[in-house]
């Protein structure tokens, strides 16, 4: 492709050499500014007509020509002499030429680009039209110049579609239907450059004047229809250039705008169309080539500048280099001027002294200087790549300050928003085990997008390379990036995916993006911010996920304290709650024993101890079904058992203790029976358990309230005290294992935190509830609810 | 007649300590929480303080704390189902002059109440 594209423009500047010649011998008459009615007797009807003819005669060649001089024809004969002059040659061969190298340039630099190739065509062309303008046509060998002409009209015809393509492609691909338009515009172009071909091909010699007429008809179309395709790539070009947004990118396609509005502008309205309207020009030639010299040259430097080469590091460096010579030379005289008046005439020893001295000061001087002239030069010339700079600086200063993923995706994508505005981007950050994908922070973004389809990607190694995965077309070329063309670049309307990767270079997460908002390519700036910006937030996001883990652990082993303090705390205190109830038995055994009591009294004793034994059977039972519940041993045999039953038996165990107490126990049952399906035990375990918690936390006010009763599809046992009662806040926390409410009243009166705990079990089991309502200093209310079964079901029940 | 209040908030080891004490021919008060217990050690003399560590209202370690502060210097025996809590009572200078752990055995109590009403 590359070779063949090569070997055409080798033809084709051949082409534009001998175009030149053709021009060199056009031929004209030396009697200056007459109207010219005839040539050797062929009568014409305008100016380009005898120009026409002339192109057909050699110089020095004598011609007779007729023509109106006042109100009669006059004639004469006289001897042909070159049309143009020597002054406007060089334009024309300096323009075209100027025109072919570039388009050279511009597609030896980037061979596969689309657009470097349309290019490439359409400033070949233009420099073409101006060096195959119409010269002599009957140049030897014969034929050659018949041959020059037709190309000439075939590049003509050619040049206004490639110009619009061009803008189609350039600087975005804009429209991907735009071939649907081009291809009919470029058979166009060939039709009528093969029929204007026919009147002019060299089957009859000397041409005749009513086949030229054909051609010069014909071509008046070619032209007509090149101001229209030339217009509309202009407009088309302005439309691009509106949709831009960064200063920087305008600044650039500027340049072509300006080209294209001197360049063919200019041709149009200065030359194509009063040459085709009135058959003449408002300014010379020359100038129209000059006009048009400036299309390659904006071209190129807009090319140049956007895409080929970061020419603006070069023109920096350069512009900074030459800052710091200039000063640093000024300061080298200025300090020798000033030694040379201080010392007046000197030796050559103490001048060697003076000049060492002078170099030091300027070596001295140089590293300072230099910074300055740099940020000088950067902020007042080169904005564009100063404020990424200035965004990396900010970006890593700011990007400590991130604690959480979220709060690193959102500050990430705003900081690439604020610089390269995109119509979507992605903070996409993967699992641990990386086949989890999600969407820390973004906006713009498709629903459907399967962030899995990234994973698999990154598995590939090309992305392990942490250079950013652009789809083609959508970059400068020469940006460190890889381009590929995966199809869901194109579904999910993205441009790019850039690895975000920590240290080791695993992948943690994806910047993913769409097209910049500016409908313009990414550029090698733009590249290298945002992969260095993935870069950091990769170092970040390493450190995150490093400071997770630690806090994670930390609280783990807070965890382990606490929970290790809550056993010890369990322990010690089951061991002051089995104690107590130890020694009053040992107690009244004792006195028992020493047998000076009063018989009376004796019974009094007895019961003492049943009742303390009772209350230690019922401690022993507690931590016994405890250390089930957290091993998940316990079990719970169901059947069919009436609460009143079980009610009365907790009530008749609890009751020497109660009187003992002087509590003031206050019954309410339901007259009739509640059969429920439950374990019995565990049930009887829950209510003493309530009721032992009344016991203890009452006070002064020694009165507890129990009753039975059917709610709806529920039975309910409620325990009621007068007591000390539960903070309001300490609700909630009440049933998890080795709670202790912390009143320092509760406190006081110790327990082991397991009692609610047993019972939370046994109603869950159940599939009951327990409602405890509460007020400090008033007293505590629970309510057990259990389900009341179907009497339909089988009466024995099974485990759960 | 030696005068000794018992501050216990459990009602059986209480009564249990009462009559034992009774039938050793003591004058015995019975105090079933902290705050009461307190304000009768501090108003009225007695010869022994007989003092549970876990109280409601106020620990048995503030009782004594607070007594010894305001120059009460009655001795005081403390029981206790915790012996680390007891070292940590003698350790702050609470000023408790004896202790017994439950539980504990009638004649061990009775020879410590002596030999603290000996001194």
């Amino acid at each position: 492709m590359r070779k063949a594209v090569l070997f055409v423009d080798i033809l084709l500047i051949v082409l534009g050499v001998v175009g030149v010649y053709h021009v060199k011998e056009k031929a004209w008459h030396p009697l200056g500014n007459i109207r010219i009615t005839s040539v050797n007797g062929i009568k014409v009807g305008s100016s380009h007509e005898a120009e026409f003819l002339f192109d057909g005669l050699q110089i020095g060649e004598s011609v007779l020509i007729g023509y109106t001089a006042g109100s009669k024809e006059e004639f004469a004969l006289t001897n042909a002499v070159p049309f143009y002059t020597i002054r406007y040659l060089i334009i024309q061969s300096v323009v075209g030429f100027i025109c072919l190298a570039v388009g050279l340039f511009v597609f030896l630099k980037r061979p596969h680009d689309k657009a470097a190739l349309l290019f490439h065509w359409s400033i070949f062309c233009t420099g073409l039209i101006i060096l195959t303008t119409w010269g002599r046509y009957t140049i030897e060998p014969y034929g050659l110049g018949h041959l020059i002409r037709v190309a000439h009209t075939l590049i003509y015809a050619f040049v206004g579609p490639l110009f619009l393509h061009f803008i189609f492609v350039f600087p975005r691909e804009k429209w991907h239907k735009a071939d649907k338009l081009l291809y009919p515009l470029y058979g166009f172009a060939l039709l009528i450059t093969i029929i204007s071909a026919i009147p002019f091909f060299p089957t009859s010699n000397p041409i005749s004047l009513q086949n030229y007429r054909i051609f010069r008809l014909l071509f008046d179309i070619c032209r007509i229809f090149f101001v229209i395709c030339a217009v509309s790539s202009i407009v088309n070009f302005i439309h691009s250039y509106r949709v831009t947004q960064e200063g920087a990118d305008r600044r650039k396609l500027r340049w072509i705008l300006l080209g294209l509005l001197v360049g063919p502008l200019s041709f149009i309205i200065l030359w194509v169309i009063p040459q085709v309207f009135a058959a003449t020009s408002f300014v010379s030639e020359e100038i129209i080539h000059l006009l048009i010299a400036i299309i390659p040259i904006t071209f190129a430097i807009a090319i140049v500048k956007y895409q080929i080469m970061n020419i603006n590091l070069i023109i920096s460096r350069a512009t900074v280099n030459t800052i710091i010579f200039f000063l640093l030379n000024s300061i080298f005289a200025k300090l020798i001027g000033v030694f040379y008046n201080f010392v007046g005439g000197v030796s050559f020893s103490t001048s060697i002294i003076i000049l060492s001295f002078t170099s030091i000061v300027i070596v001295i001087m140089y590293e300072p200087i230099k910074t300055r002239v740099q940020l000088f030069v950067d902020k007042r010339f080169f904005r564009v790549q100063y404020i990424f700079r200035e965004v990396q600086k900010k970006y890593i200063e700011k990007v400590y300050s991130c604690y959480d993923l979220e709060t690193l995706a959102t500050f990430t994508v705003e900081q690439i928003d604020n610089v390269i505005p995109t119509e979507r981007i992605g903070f996409v950050a993967f699992g641990d085990n990386g086949n989890k994908a999600d969407v820390l922070a973004g906006r713009g973004l498709e629903p459907s997008i399967e962030y899995s389809v990234f994973s698999s990607i990154v598995s590939q190694s090309n992305l392990k390379s942490a250079q950013p995965v652009v789809f083609q077309g959508k970059v400068e070329s020469e940006a460190k990036c890889i381009i590929a063309d995966y199809e869901f670049f194109l579904i999910w309307k993205l441009a790019m995916i850039v690895p975000i990767a920590s240290d080791g270079n695993k992948v943690l997460g994806l910047l993913v993006l769409g097209d910049k908002k500016s409908k313009l390519r990414y550029s090698i700036d733009d590249i290298d911010l945002i992969t260095h910006l993935a870069m950091q937030s990769g170092v970040a996001m390493q450190r995150i996920s490093l400071q997770k883990k630690l806090m994670l652990e930390k609280a783990e082993s807070k965890r382990l304290e606490e929970l290790n303090q809550l056993k010890s705390f369990f322990t010690s205190s089951v061991s002051h709650e089995l104690k107590t109830p130890l020694t009053s038995i040992i107690l009244f055994l004792e006195i028992l024993e020493m047998k000076r009591i009063a018989p009376e009294k004796e019974l009094e004793y007895i019961r003492i101890i049943k009742g303390e034994s009772h209350r230690l059977s019922r401690l022993i039972e507690n931590v016994l079904d405890f250390s089930k519940i957290e091993k998940g041993t316990r079990t719970y045999h169901f059947e069919r058992i009436s609460l009143n039953e079980i009610l009365h038996k907790v009530l008749a165990a609890i009751q020497p203790q109660l009187s003992f107490q002087k509590f003031n126990l206050l019954t309410s049952f339901q007259s009739e029976e509640i059969i429920i399906n439950a374990d019995k035990d565990a049930v009887a375990q829950a209510a003493t358990n309530l009721l032992s918690n009344a016991i203890k936390y009452s006070k002064k006010t020694k009165e507890i309230e129990v009753s039975l009763s059917r709610k709806n599809n529920f039975a309910e046992i409620m325990v009621k005290d007068k007591g000390i009662g539960i903070p309001k806040e300490e609700l909630q926390n009440i049933f998890e294992p080795f709670f202790r409410a912390t009143n320092l009243e509760a406190q006081r009166i110790g327990g082991t935190g397991i009692g609610l705990t047993l019972v939370k079990h046994i109603m869950d089991a159940h599939n009951g509830k327990i409602e405890i309502e509460s007020d400090v200093g008033v007293g505590t209310c629970c309510k057990l609810l259990f389900p009341i079964v179907d009497y339909g079901q089988p009466s024995n029940g099974h485990l759960v | 007649m030696e005068r000794i209040i018992v501050v216990e908030d459990d009602i059986a080891v209480a009564t249990g300590l009462e009559v034992i004490l009774r039938g050793e021919n003591y004058d015995v008060v019975v105090a079933n929480d902290g705050e009461i217990g307190f304000e009768l050690c501090k108003n009225e003399n007695f010869d022994l303080i007989i003092l549970d560590i876990m109280l409601p209202e106020k620990d048995g370690i503030e009782i004594c704390r607070e007594l010894r502060s305001v120059g009460i210097p009655t001795p005081i025996l403390m029981l206790t189902s915790k012996k680390e809590k007891i070292d940590k009572v003698f350790g702050l200078g609470a000023g408790a002059d004896d202790y017994v752990t439950k539980p504990f055995s009638v004649g061990e109590l009775l020879a410590r109440i002596k030999a603290l009403l000996r001194r």
